[in-house]
């Protein structure tokens, strides 16, 4: 095996969905960054399975539906009565999936990696909320959108996953494709919001 | 008053003190090229007003002098264009809503060489020649023509008639400015920050609720910024409302938007707003965008959005320096110009007589009041006589006199002669219609009311709160406060919102209403001249007249007949009028005439605002697959499909599509290509019923498909027509990877989750898009094992172990891989699927150990080729959604107890004979490919009308053939093979076999090598 492996060419780390020129960003208003996240699982499962899996899992399962539960290494994003998306640091194929198909033998779920399927951006600053209202038609204020409150919307015309990680720090899944796209539409609203704010600063 | 005693100064009939506008700035700008000063807080209209300018357009049709109407957005008359620069030119913009700046530029419209000598005002002596219906009549050309006549009149005349017709010009070159848009929430929505609405908003934020207040001027205070008298809460009206935005800012959940047009209502209480950023400003920054959207969804609306002046329908009645009376009141204390030294006042209502005793007050002479009615009010009687002003009640006003501006108005009175008083500026006033616009957007019904001689709301509607003048047609500032409070605290409450208030703000000497209001004119008297009731499309008295004589009886044909109320005004000075003469003509009450429809936008909204950020690059997403850095490294040429863009072809130096085809093609005969099909859709079933959901999904047998095997599958709508077909694998026992097309893959994935949720609910699966998860390399040709086999691990090749039709999981390069034994060439073929981060390093690989054994990359073009010479379909190239399994020759499930679209295929018309089925064309004269899309007939020269027996679907130059060849869909076709068929052509027919629809190697040895 090893000699086999000796003769194969090796390819590197895998390409970041992203890339590109610099992510945009503007002081006082807001900046996008990378996530951090490699390992992303979608899992689907019946009541049944979620007493099950709760265990199994760092993140319990029973948060309410549009919510996150963070907990050491794995979030479990609830994005519907029986469906999750889980977010991981660690490479989620190696061992997040292993350990979910372990502890759920007897009860039909689905677990899929998608961890290549989606990229994962960072939205912070001050004026994040403003900048992701640019194409998001949901109410993304405090009181209606909290910390860690997690949905599936759309972003002017992609679809994401929004998760607010802090007042002023949001998540964002998108689907691979869309991630430029998405990047060139938030630096637009960025550049946009910091210009329309230095106005009103001048104009007092 | 004479010009003599007015102050030294550059703008003649500016006031020496008072207004809003800072005296302290001087602002330069210009209009037609003539250079004036103004002052920052003047508007076009006002600046030009005080230099003595009247005389700002000319009209649409007739080509008529015309001035300014209005002092706000309802402005019909002063059409303007402003001039930034080369690129950006803003026409027909209302002379009343721009803000001067330093180098403002505006233009006069309509008019050639000059506004002053216009030469197409001959128009207005020929008026004969535009009647009403003018457009309808005109462009369809006159019946004595012909139809050669009328082909000529359309391409000659309607051209320089259209030429001379209309308004501004649009700008040709593409806008170089900025939008921005933002979607936002909130518990009140106020509109309007008048009086009322200022209330509404302080009210709403007490309670704790969020606030937007939207106005569309330039300032908050609607008409507590031309008010003089009112003092509020104890304080002159300026000093309450400073303290009153001052107060507003403080809630960190307010937002007050001044120069933002609420323009559109839509359902559920979605508005549009567009905020005006940078117009005002005289060198924004270029990053600044110009305006923004704002689409806000509000819990409870304020609707405080006033009231519009309704001008008097008099012969000539358009002339520069006619003006509507509230508009001159608030040029008099908004921004300190007189619109003239003498004028005359012809009112329908009290409204005026206030006015008129103001304008004495500040050194105008006001020649007479002449009052339509036989008699006006008391107060307002009192009012002017104080002021020493002369009535002349029960008058007729017989016309008007002056050329670029009004210098006389010819009266007749029942006791005496005609007479005619000399002015400079005349005053109308008819009384007052609620701006209901958005009240009727938002599903508010309107019906006349004959006390207010106004249309008013039927009933109230929820989450929908009037407040101040547009609930009762006028009233006094201390009654629109009130009601404004109350508005915004019956919303805030609404919401939820529950902190104490303070006590409503006290108005005191506070004028009186009038609410007053003139009957609309019915009959109108012209002797000579014409009176309009359209200023904006120079729709006159006459024109409706004639419209209903010809039987016009709908107000709403009648609209769109004469074109009242359509000009981008939408009306806003004339609907009411209209409906009066209409009600005349026909002798009906107006309110059995029922009104014309409100639609968005309230005014003109620019198309940059509506398109915000989505232009250019990011007009709609443009996906790439994670293989398309090496593709374009390769100088590949793309093609768009559907949002992702596709390598087409990889050309060579010197080559041109053709030989790049043709070389793809052979390679991978020959050796091998290697192809990027990563955006292939792909979903992921998985459960205990995956399965069965799959069986009964598609037409094939998928229940008894191996654990480690795949089958072609099709799929049917409900209504038995091919709808996308794909590869379905079976991974594990109740885990299935199925392939869709790369543009049915999203409305697949939705029609399986619609029938999973709604049909199949006894079944346990769940469906996952895994279409970015993979990055697929598809690897064709006799060495395709050749170029894999070194690179696998864990898979073992060989044809036993992995025949065609099988797949396997393993590793390739390290990294983990599904590989399935496919083929869409014809060749030996899999696609080797791994995660798209590490899809770009495998095919760089892959590449490499093909290019070494004489293998290439090939584009879609090629893989199209090579489809259609094995026969092989593409969904939406031989089928276009009429088609059946059985016309394509695809199992039909007959077999199968049900699935999709399985009762549709034995309807009377998929049975019956003569269906549309695939067959191959070859062409018989030697020509080159025939042309996609070409029409089968049985005769080279079939006459017109004939049914053709079939199409050309699929059309290729064959390499490997060395011949063309075509798919195509011929009735009854199979039964056919062998016959000629013709493919009539410009050039003449050509001459085609049909012929069974696989061309090469139809036994498929090479696929199960």
């Amino acid at each position: 095996m090893s000699d086999l492996l000796g003769e194969r060419p090796t390819i590197g780390a895998p390409d970041s969905p992203i890339g590109g020129p610099a992510l945009p960003s503007a002081e006082g208003i807001a900046q996008i960054s990378e996530a951090g996240t490699v390992g992303r699982l979608v899992l689907r499962a019946g009541p049944e399975a979620v007493a099950v899996l709760g265990q199994a899992l760092g993140a319990g399962l029973t948060g309410r539906i549009n919510s996150a539960t963070v907990a050491e290494g794995c979030t479990a994003l609830r994005l519907g009565p029986d469906e999750w998306l889980l977010l991981a640091e660690a490479d989620s194929d190696l061992w997040l999936a292993a350990r979910i198909a372990d502890a759920a033998k007897d009860v039909a779920i689905s677990v899929v990696d998608i961890s290549h399927r989606n990229a994962g951006l960072v939205i912070t600053g001050p004026a994040a909320e403003a900048v992701l209202a640019v194409g998001c038609p949901l109410p993304l204020d405090a009181a209606a959108f909290p910390v860690d409150r997690a949905t599936r919307t759309v972003l002017a015309k992609a679809e994401i996953v929004l998760w607010r990680q802090d007042s002023d720090r949001f998540h964002i899944e998108v689907a691979r494709s869309f991630a430029p796209y998405l990047v060139a539409l938030l630096g637009v609203a960025v550049e946009d919001e910091a210009a329309i704010a230095a106005l009103s600063k001048r104009a007092g | 008053m004479t010009r003599e005693r007015l102050p030294a100064t550059e703008e003649p009939f500016r006031l020496a003190s008072g207004g809003r506008i800072d005296r302290t700035g001087r602002i330069t700008f210009s209009f037609d090229g003539n250079v004036y000063y103004g002052r920052p807080g003047d508007t076009l209209a006002s600046a030009l007003l005080a230099n003595g300018v009247h005389l700002v357009g000319r009209s649409f049709k007739y080509h008529r002098p015309r001035g300014i109407l209005s002092a706000g957005s309802e402005e019909s008359n002063a059409l303007v264009t402003v001039r930034r620069d080369w690129r950006r030119a803003t026409p027909n913009l209302r002379a009343t809503e721009v803000e001067i700046y330093e180098g403002l530029a505006a233009e006069s419209q309509n008019r050639w060489p000059s506004l002053e000598r216009d030469a197409a005002s001959i128009n207005d002596r020929v008026s004969g020649l535009f009647p009403a219906g003018f457009y309808y009549k005109t462009f369809m050309g006159p019946k004595s023509l012909g139809r050669a006549g009328r082909a000529t009149w359309k391409r000659l005349y309607e051209p320089a008639i259209r030429r001379m017709a209309g308004l501004g010009r649009a700008p040709i070159d593409a806008d170089p400015d900025r939008y921005a848009s933002r979607y936002a929430h909130c518990d009140v929505l106020v509109i309007g920050a008048g009086p009322a609405g200022l209330a509404a908003a302080l009210a709403a934020a007490e309670a704790g609720a969020s606030v937007i207040l939207a106005d569309e001027q330039a300032e908050p205070g609607g008409s507590l910024l031309s008010e003089t008298h009112v003092r509020i809460d104890g304080a002159p009206a300026w000093d309450w409302l400073a303290a009153t935005l001052q107060r507003l800012s403080s809630f960190d959940r307010v937002r007050v938007l001044p120069r933002t047009t609420v323009f559109g209502a839509y359902p559920d209480r979605m508005l549009g707003l567009v905020e005006r950023i940078s117009d005002h400003l005289a060198a924004p920054d270029a990053n600044v965008p110009r305006e923004r959207l704002w689409q806000v969804r509000a819990r409870e609306i304020v609707l405080a959005s006033g009231t519009i002046e309704r001008p008097l329908v008099f012969p000539d009645n358009d002339r520069p320096g006619i003006m509507l009376a509230e508009s001159v009141a608030t040029y008099l204390h908004r921004y300190a110009v007189i619109a003239g030294t003498h004028a005359v006042v012809v009112a329908a209502s009290d409204d005026a007589y206030a006015v008129a005793a103001d304008l004495v007050g500040h050194g105008v002479r006001v020649e007479r009041i002449v009052d339509v009615r036989e008699t006006a009010g008391r107060a307002a009687r009192d009012l002017v006589e104080a002021a020493g002003i002369g009535v002349t009640s029960g008058a007729v006003v017989l016309g008007t006199r002056g050329r670029r501006r009004v210098s006389a108005v010819d009266v007749a009175h029942a006791e005496a002669r005609s007479e005619s008083i000399a002015c400079d500026v005349v005053l109308m006033s008819a009384g007052r219609q609620p701006t209901l616009h958005l009240f009727s957007q938002l599903r508010g019904r309107l019906a006349w009311q004959e006390d207010r001689q106004a249309l008013m709301p039927v009933a109230a509607i929820d989450h929908v709160h009037l407040a101040g003048a547009v609930a009762v047609a006028g009233g006094t500032i201390g009654a629109a406060l009130e009601s404004g409070f109350n508005a915004g605290e019956t919303a805030a409450r609404t919401t939820g919102a529950s902190a104490a208030l303070p006590r409503v703000p006290l108005a005191d000497a506070d004028p009186p209403a009038w609410l007053e209001t003139a009957p609309a004119p019915r009959a109108v008297r012209v002797a000579r001249g014409r009176a309009f009731v359209d200023f904006q499309n120079d729709v006159t008295t006459k024109d409706i007249r004639i419209a209903t004589h010809e039987g016009f009886r709908s107000i709403e044909h009648v609209k769109r007949y004469t074109t009242t109320g359509m000009a981008t005004d939408q009306g806003k000075t004339s609907n009411v009028n209209a409906l009066g003469v209409v009600a005349g003509a026909l002798d009906v009450d107006i309110a059995a005439l029922g009104h014309t429809t409100f639609r968005p936008p309230f005014t003109p909204v620019s198309f940059g605002a509506l398109a915000g950020e989505c232009r250019n690059q990011l007009f709609d997403p443009v996906r790439l697959t994670p293989i398309d850095p090496s593709a374009r490294a390769r100088g590949a040429v793309f093609e768009a499909v559907g949002q992702w863009q596709r390598a087409r072809y990889y050309p060579r130096v010197g080559e041109d599509m053709r030989t790049a085809v043709d070389r793809e093609c052979r390679a991978v005969r020959a050796s091998v290509g290697i192809f990027d099909g990563s955006t292939l859709g792909k979903i992921e079933v998985a459960g205990p019923g995956a399965a069965e959901f799959l069986d009964r999904i598609y037409v094939n047998n998928l229940v008894n498909l191996t654990v480690g095997r795949c089958r072609y599958a099709v799929m049917l709508s409900e209504a038995g027509y091919v709808m996308d077909d794909g590869i379905v694998a079976r991974l594990a026992r109740d885990r299935f990877h199925v392939t869709t097309t790369t543009g049915g893959a999203a409305g697949v994935l939705a029609h399986m989750e619609d029938y999973l949720q709604t049909e199949f609910t006894d079944l346990q699966c769940w469906l996952t898009s895994v279409t970015e998860q993979w990055g697929v390399i598809a690897v064709q040709g006799p060495k395709a094992r050749e170029v894999l086999a070194p690179l696998v691990e864990d898979v073992d090749l060989s044809v036993s172990a992995l025949p065609h039709m099988a797949l396997a999981e393993g590793r390739i390069l390290d990294v983990p891989m599904r590989l399935f034994r496919v083929s869409f060439t014809g060749e030996l073929g899999y696609e080797v699927n791994v995660p798209a981060g590490h899809a770009r390093a495998v095919w760089d690989e892959i590449l490499k150990r093909a290019e070494a054994l004489d293998g290439a990359p090939y584009g879609t073009e090629a893989m199209h080729v090579l489809r259609a010479e094995k026969g092989y379909v593409i969904v939406g190239q031989e089928s276009d959604g009429t088609v059946t399994p059985a016309d394509l020759g695809l199992p039909t499930g007959a077999a199968k107890r049900d699935f999709v679209g399985k009762r549709s295929l034995s309807r009377p018309d998929m049975v019956k004979p003569g269906r549309p089925e695939l067959v191959g064309l070859e062409c018989m004269d030697g020509g080159g490919p025939l042309e996609e899309g070409l029409q089968l007939t049985q005769i080279p020269d079939p006459p017109a009308g004939t049914p053709a027996s079939g199409y050309v679907t699929s059309s290729y130059y064959s390499a490997t053939l060395d011949r063309p060849i075509a798919l195509a869909l011929v009735s009854g076709g199979r039964a056919r093979i062998g016959d000629t068929v013709f493919a009539p052509m410009p050039k003449g027919a050509r001459q085609v076999r049909i012929v069974a629809p696989v061309f090469y190697d139809p036994k498929g040895g090479r696929l199960h090598v």
